[in-house]
């Protein structure tokens, strides 16, 4: 659904010249292709040469078949070679679009891929993907069709130009002062009818989207049986899109009928011009036959360029999002080259602080300090922080690195992927990607052997369930692991993480309820890890927290509480609060 | 052809409309024909007199030149206009029948379990039948009562040059686009999988960024989502050479057609059986009359298409079955209370969603179901609403006198009696008002600030500038989870029925709306029975009793404070931060 606002002229503008810009990749391509429909229309003009001589031939000088086939052969060979340019004009615009599309889109994926996670949620994960997809899929009509016929619209009617003087100045003179006339209109009438859809795009796009807004809600009116209130609705919104749609068509139309108007007008006044000459012998058949013939091609460029308006204006609006994401400031850690020594024996955090930019949310003043195994529960309401907090850790925001001390050593003097190799980590929802399940495992240790990835999945009591699989490690995962429940899902990302084997594994449990089977399984394959390994948990569950070494309550950014689970609960605090939420009812 | 004489049926209402647009498109057609036929021949007469210094009556042809020129450039406009008016009307003709269709039919038969997959095709069918008029239907009228007429004139003239072009107007129009149709119609199968498959490794790609960071394994899938943009514009490559390939032959066919027409007329006019003007005549006449099929081949390529999403959406009517009892039994308003007998469900072959589930609950009576995902809280709501038929087992409604099976009643007096606050609540696009009459039609302000007011939406109501008018859903103002679970319990509090169905009320409140919230449901909920999905402690503690379900059966009913002091495994499932 497209109910953004589209862009201005001036950015449109802006617009233009970043898909120049980026056009480069299929510039080449374009260039022949715009070079074969060029020389298409040439060769278009010498047939209408070869076909108005030949009838002048046959009528005027009485010249019979095999008289006049040394025109017509050569006809039929402009023909078979006008077919092949245009085929292949043709293809190779799309053909170039083509190229431009896969590397423009190469492009923002490495650009978004620098620009890392955060900018990625913050712009929106269904917004960034439209533009991706669907975004770079609307260039290509702007490509291959509308870039060409702007330079057709410039190149065809000047070449017929160039033909028509020496062989009659005066039509000439006629196809130089009329052709301004349609651009002159277009921009005219064009501007109006944008106005008015710049105006009503908005509430167009909503009556539009009406009826799929109601199919995806359904379900909804069928729970407040609305159905049959809501059909009516449709058909009056309905009612509603095609007046205000036709209000806007009608200019558009119009502005359709003024071209066209002009465009018979000018052929118009040709024809009779030259038939007057004609009649009184200032101007032989040939010639004025010729001119007639040319006439239409002369208009047709123009009037084509106008029927891609559309094409134009949906590759500018794509473009809008594309410039964005390209133009982000990407915020580069320093270069360092030092990686982290190991053993990694103490990570501590001082004076810790991190704020989202435009917002007040975030992390303050956090101190603490970690050793090198072990379980650490991070406990708070949403919003809390501790998602920020993991951030931090895991060297995301470069800014903070400079407060974190791996081994007593700032965070910020080492190198950002050396730092990121000793980490495994678990989201809420963990991704599973559309490959097999040995591939996804895989994600974690490209070179993992069967019999490593057998272990970790056993490891996260997953091995099971894995092999009951209809191709077992080779099972192909579908979208979002389809097919596979939400605690199965879990047990895979778990196994990754256990492949990693690194010496600190991050995550955050699931807030899902999990049948109890799954989470035993799950937590007693955490705390056996915890044994060699520091474990950082984003807990929700009271069986990880009892089991915590120690766990940190956070509240508005700041860690309020810490200690073990018994000292936390003695002393009523926070902790006590939320863990006795259920018990205790105000 | 069944489904095209279906199309044609939905037609009907606005037959007149459709007519007279096909008929000024065929005339616009017809005239540019005309004008272009008339100009050459009038050329050609002008210099035949000329040369012959004989008189002319050019005034005739002039005007003829001038009037189809205006002839043209007006029904243009007005077949423009028309048509797509006409379009418009069939449009909102096709979506509410599609709507009827959809509200009617129950969503097993929907296959709701993916909605989103249910919406794109909708939405990709219902387009592919709104450009039915314009692309297809338009396109065939103007080729069967243009090109009869064309071929008469033509014939008149010459029947060889008739017969050489009518073969070619067939080629163009008819067998080179219904090849590539078919041709499309199989390699459009291999491009939606390809978009898709694009799709889901681009939203993995974003989605994963994280993990594919941490792994250092973003590379590889860059790389993936790089090989699937390749294929997947190989894969659009081969529609699009096809179709430059067909705009060639179409070229050739359209040029050697009018050169052959010359080949044959040039000998007739050496020995003069025709008038020799009649060559620039024709040949002009021939080019021109490709006119007729210009728009055929998009229409023969759209055409499968078109037939397939009809196809789709007429199966779906076809599935409604004769509407349900009409003498039902009606339950008037009144305290209900309602059991589940020997309950099973399975939403596919293998795994059971309900396992002979009894229970039963009593009028005005608050009960809580909770249970892990996947445990059947929702499929015993759903088979509640009866929007998924019960398979097997009895749901019944129970009066102080009487009880009645729920089947039995009519869908009005269900949903009567019946308020379901879903946990996947859809906010549409419309105002807050236009939101909550949905569920109360009759609503007057006052009674919508009201509940407003009590589901805790009053503080940002008054924020809002154009208060219940302000505009919400995918176009409107973004609101956070929390304010879409109050709109959907100011929602709830506007339906008066005796049964309320709450599916985690309290999910994204703040600790203290949290309490404010229940607070009001169990006050102005007093004397309604409810049933809700919850695992939020405070609304448990406000319940009659529990009823705890693991794996489509029941493992245990009791009160909150019973099952938190008797069973470890209660305590951790609701104890959440």
């Amino acid at each position: 659904m497209t109910t953004k606002k589209r862009p201005v002229r001036a950015q449109q503008t802006k617009l233009r010249a970043f898909l120049k810009h980026h056009s480069q990749s299929g510039a080449r391509l374009l260039k022949m292709s715009i070079v074969l429909g060029t020389l298409n229309a040439l060769l278009m003009i010498a047939s209408c040469y070869l076909l108005a001589n030949a009838a002048h031939l046959v009528m005027f000088e009485s010249k019979n078949i095999n008289e006049v086939s040394y025109l017509l052969w050569p006809l039929a060979g402009l023909i078979l070679l006008r077919a092949l340019f245009l085929a292949l004009s043709e293809r190779l615009s799309h053909y170039a679009a083509q190229k431009i599309k896969s590397s423009m889109r190469k492009t923002l994926l490495a650009k978004l891929n620098r620009l890392g996670p955060t900018y990625i949620e913050q712009k929106g994960q269904g917004a960034t993907l439209n533009t991706l997809h669907d975004g770079v899929e609307a260039l290509h009509q702007y490509y291959a069709n509308y870039l060409p016929s702007i330079a057709y619209s410039a190149l065809i009617p000047v070449a017929i130009l160039v033909v028509i003087f020496p062989t009659d100045y005066k039509a000439g003179l006629i196809f130089l002062f009329t052709a301004p006339l349609i651009p002159f209109f277009m921009i005219l009438v064009g501007h109006k009818a944008e106005e008015i859809n710049q105006q009503r795009w908005q509430q167009l796009s909503i009556l539009g989207n009406y009826f799929l807004d109601r199919i995806q809600g359904l379900t909804q009116l069928k729970l407040f049986n609305a159905t049959r209130s809501e059909l009516t609705h449709i058909a009056r919104i309905s009612d509603d899109f095609r007046s205000s749609t036709m209000s806007v068509l009608k200019v558009a139309f119009l502005s359709a009928f003024t071209l066209e108007f002009f465009a018979t007008i000018s052929v118009a006044l040709v024809a009779v011009i030259i038939g007057f000459r004609l009649f009184f012998g200032t101007l032989d058949f040939a010639t004025g036959f010729v001119v007639l013939l040319l006439a239409p091609e002369f208009y047709l460029p123009l009037r084509q360029m106008g029927s891609h308006y559309h094409a134009r204006l949906e590759g500018i609006s794509a473009a809008a999002d594309m410039i964005d994401i390209i133009n982000a400031q990407e915020q580069l850690p320093l270069q360092q080259t030092q990686t982290v020594p190991l053993p990694i024996k103490n990570i501590s955090a001082k004076q810790l602080s991190f704020l989202y930019p435009d917002s007040k949310e975030g992390i303050s003043d956090i101190n603490i300090s970690l050793p090198e195994q072990g379980l650490f529960a991070f406990v708070g309401d949403s919003g809390a922080g501790k998602s920020t907090l993991f951030d931090c850790l895991l060297g995301f925001h470069h800014q903070a690195n400079s407060h974190i001390f791996i081994n007593g050593n700032a965070l910020s003097r080492y190198e950002n992927q050396s730092w990121l190799q000793n980490i495994a980590w678990i989201p809420q929802n963990p991704t599973l990607f559309y490959m097999s399940v040995a591939d996804n495992l895989r994600i974690a240790n490209a070179q993992a052997t069967q019999t490593q990835l057998e272990r970790a999945a056993a490891k996260a009591g997953a091995l099971e369930f894995i092999l009951a699989l209809p191709h077992g490690f080779d099972t192909l995962l579908g979208e979002q692991g389809e097919g596979l429940s939400g605690g199965q899902k879990q047990r895979i990302a778990l196994a990754r993480a256990f492949l990693k084997n690194a010496p600190i594994l991050m995550l955050d449990e699931p807030s899902a309820h999990l049948d109890s089977q799954t989470e035993q399984l799950i937590n007693t394959a955490i705390t056996d890890y915890a044994k060699h390994h520091l474990v950082l948990v984003i807990a929700h569950r009271l069986n990880t927290v009892s089991k915590a070494d120690k766990i940190y309550v956070m509240q508005q950014g700041k860690i309020i509480e810490q200690g073990s689970y018994l000292q936390l609960n003695e002393k009523e605090g926070r902790f006590w609060q939320l863990v006795n939420a259920g018990v205790q009812h105000d | 052809m069944t489904n095209f004489i279906r199309l044609l049926k939905l037609c009907r209402p606005h037959a007149g409309m459709l007519l007279l647009g096909a008929l000024l498109s065929t005339l616009t057609v017809l005239a540019n024909i005309g004008l272009l036929a008339i100009s050459g021949w009038f050329l050609a007469a002008m210099a035949a007199a000329g040369i012959a210094s004989v008189h002319m009556n050019y005034f005739t042809p002039a005007g003829v030149i001038r009037f189809l020129a205006i002839v043209r450039t007006a029904s243009r406009y007005g077949e423009r206009l028309i048509t797509h008016n006409a379009t418009f009307l069939l449009l909102s003709e096709i979506r509410v029948r599609a709507f009827k269709t959809l509200s009617q039919l129950n969503n097993v038969d929907l296959a709701m379990s993916r909605s989103a997959d249910l919406v794109n095709r909708m939405q990709n069918d219902v387009d592919a039948l709104d450009a039915f008029y314009l692309n297809v239907l338009l396109p065939l009228v103007v080729a069967v009562f243009g090109i009869p007429i064309i071929m008469l004139f033509m014939s008149a003239y010459n029947p060889n040059v008739a017969l050489v072009c009518f073969t070619a107007l067939m080629i163009v129009g008819v067998i080179v686009p219904s090849y590539l149709g078919a041709k499309f119609s199989k390699t459009a199968t291999h491009e939606r999988e390809q978009s898709a498959l694009l799709r889901a490794q681009l939203s993995e790609t974003l989605k994963g960024s994280r993990e594919l960071m941490l792994y250092q394994a973003s590379a590889k899938l860059l790389a993936t989502c790089d090989a699937s943009s390749e294929l997947y514009n190989q894969q659009l490559h081969k529609r699009h050479s096809a179709i430059a390939n067909s705009n060639g032959l179409t070229l050739l066919i359209t040029q050697l057609t009018m050169l052959s027409s010359i080949v044959i007329l040039i000998p007739l006019i050496s020995s003069n059986q025709v008038a020799n003007v009649e060559l620039a005549m024709m040949s002009l006449f021939v080019l021109a009359s490709f006119e007729t099929v210009l728009n055929l081949p998009n229409a023969f390529i759209q055409l499968p298409n078109t037939l397939s999403a009809a196809a789709r959406i007429f199966e779906l009517e076809d599935k409604l079955t004769s509407p349900p009892l009409t003498a039902a039994v009606t339950v008037n308003k009144q305290p209900l209370g309602l059991s589940f007998s020997n309950i099973d469900y399975r939403y596919n072959d293998q795994t059971h969603a309900l396992k002979k589930v009894n229970l039963t609950i009593s009028a005005k009576q608050k009960v809580a179901l909770v249970g892990p995902s996947g445990s059947g809280k929702t499929t015993l709501i759903n088979l509640l609403t009866g929007l998924w038929p019960t398979q097997n087992g009895q749901v019944k409604l129970h009066t102080l006198e009487d009880s009645i099976d729920i089947d039995t009643l009519s869908i009005d007096n269900r949903f009567d009696l019946l308020t379901i606050l879903a946990q996947h609540h859809y906010i549409f696009d419309g105002s807050l008002a236009e939101n909550l009459r949905y569920a109360q039609p009759n609503a007057t302000d006052d009674m919508l600030m009201k509940v407003c007011e009590q589901a805790q939406l009053g503080s940002w109501l008054s924020q809002l500038p154009s208060g219940l008018n302000t505009r919400l859903g995918t176009a409107g103002r973004a609101v956070s989870q929390g304010q879409a679970r109050r709109i959907a319990i100011a929602q709830a509090l506007l339906r008066d029925s005796p049964i309320m169905v709450l599916d985690e009320p309290t999910e994204s409140l703040d600790n203290h709306t949290k309490h404010q919230v229940i607070n009001t449901i169990m006050d102005v909920m007093a004397d309604k029975t409810i049933i809700t999905i919850t695992h939020d402690p405070a609304l448990l503690d406000s319940m009659d009793k529990v009823i705890w379900l693991e794996e489509g059966a029941i493992r245990a009913i009791d009160s909150h404070s019973a099952l938190l002091a008797n069973e470890v495994d209660y305590m951790s499932l609701v104890t959440r931060f």
